[in-house]
């Protein structure tokens, strides 16, 4: 693959894998690491893929596989049998939530969500993948990745108005700031 | 199809609307289409995703990322099994990522940065690899990296073609050929030599660059005929210990 070739690959796919990586990992210095790490599987094997329309979800498998070996090294997947029920439905009150965030707040609102669906539920957020693609890279069913979808979103939303409820306790009244009074 | 069941599927659908043509996302969307209770909810359900959606996609990556990958990707080494490049992909990765940001301004397409000679070194550290000669076989060499008192900044003696007549394990490293020399003190270290001529260095890579990654530790150094880099699980302070004399030592 020319260097020109594998730079339209990065361009067209690295910022869709960052956010990915980092919804997963959590913090951006692993999250770079995991993308960088994909594409230089990549540029060592990954180039050897003859369809080339197979590419996207062959880079969020491999992100994926990455994030989940360090996982097990790290002993903390959570396991399916562990999960909490499913939780609310769509309100009305959870678009007013998310809308009152920025983008660095919702990925903290994700990072929240179980990883078993943070997977399927980010790659959903970004748009790049269709459920029948998000079932490929994540290498399981179609009915599981709606199943985690809708748990996902279950508990996105949750975290959300538990956010909501906490900011509405600490409202500040200006003039009752330090130094306000004085 | 039931209400419930298009509610299933239309949940999975993007809100952009690609997914538009999906045969069974058509057909959800005609039951909703019956169904008001199941439109208002769509209707809210949509609004949720694509204001997440939105907010996603607010995420930038940290500058210097894409220039860090391509960077990271001109190390390549023909012939390597697979299962040893996945091994090492983490370091090489996260090395490329610390490193890469400053070098990439500076890369030129045919420069061979010693930045990938650490990256490579890392690689050969994780994973097994043929034995090398034993040190005595290295002469004088030999003598002194076992000696524990030897610094490797300190005047080693090297003499590339020596080690090509001994068949000291060479290496590929984009193109320049690269000798490791394997040896212990308290622990292992690996050692990488190659030509001076052969590999750009930046001017802060001149002096003694210690690099910590995971369970490795690096340092890369130049003098003016060689490049070297060493590689060992022993940690920074036993990597400094073995190259840095110890009048440096203290300094740092």
């Amino acid at each position: 693959m020319s260097n020109a070739v594998f730079a339209q690959l990065v361009d067209a796919h690295y910022e869709a894998l960052y956010r990915f990586a980092l919804s997963l990992a959590r913090r951006e210095a692993d999250a770079c690491d995991l993308v960088q790490q994909t594409f230089y599987i990549w540029a060592t094997k990954g180039h050897g893929l003859r369809d080339a329309a197979k590419a996207k979800t062959w880079l969020f498998t491999t992100l994926y596989r990455e994030f989940l070996r360090g996982r097990r090294r790290d002993g903390r997947i959570t396991a399916i049998e562990d999960l909490p029920p499913e939780e609310q439905d769509t309100a009305a009150e959870s678009v007013d939530h998310v809308r009152r965030l920025d983008g660095v707040q919702v990925m903290e609102m994700l990072q929240e969500v179980d990883e078993v669906f943070r997977a399927p539920l980010t790659l959903f957020y970004i748009e790049d993948l269709s459920y029948q693609e998000i079932a490929d890279a994540l290498e399981v069913p179609i009915g599981t990745v709606m199943s985690r979808l809708s748990r996902g979103k279950s508990q996105l939303r949750s975290a959300m108005a538990r956010r909501a409820s906490h900011r509405a306790e600490v409202v500040e009244f200006p003039g009752l700031r330090k130094g306000a009074a004085s | 199809m039931t209400s419930e069941q298009a509610k299933f599927i239309l949940q999975a659908c993007r809100p952009g609307g690609q997914d538009a043509s999906d045969p069974a996302v058509v057909e959800a969307l005609a039951q909703a289409e019956r169904d008001a209770g199941l439109k208002a909810w769509l209707g809210r359900e949509r609004a949720f995703d694509s204001e997440v959606g939105a907010k996603c996609k607010q995420i930038a990556p940290p500058a210097g990322l894409r220039t860090t990958i391509l960077a990271g990707a001109r190390v390549t080494r023909p012939g390597r099994s697979p299962w040893r490049v996945w091994i090492g992909m983490g370091l090489a990765a996260s090395f490329a990522l610390i490193l890469g940001t400053v070098v990439v301004a500076r890369l030129s397409a045919n420069d061979v940065y010693l930045d990938q000679l650490v990256q490579h070194g890392l690689i050969e550290m994780t994973g097994p690899h043929p034995r090398g000669q034993p040190l005595d076989s290295y002469g004088e060499l030999g003598v002194f990296l076992r000696d524990p008192s030897r610094r490797l900044t300190g005047g080693m003696p090297i003499d590339l073609e020596q080690l090509r007549a001994i068949g000291c394990r060479s290496l590929e490293v984009a193109g320049k050929e690269v000798f490791e020399i394997c040896f212990r003190r308290d622990s292992f270290y690996h050692l990488y030599i190659a030509r001076r001529a052969d590999f750009s260095c930046r001017e802060c890579e001149i002096e003694p660059m210690f690099r910590e990654r995971g369970e490795f530790a690096s340092v890369s150094w130049v003098d003016d005929d060689h490049v070297f880099v060493l590689v060992s699980r022993a940690g920074l302070d036993a990597v400094k210990k073995v190259v840095l004399e110890p009048s440096s030592l203290a300094l740092r």
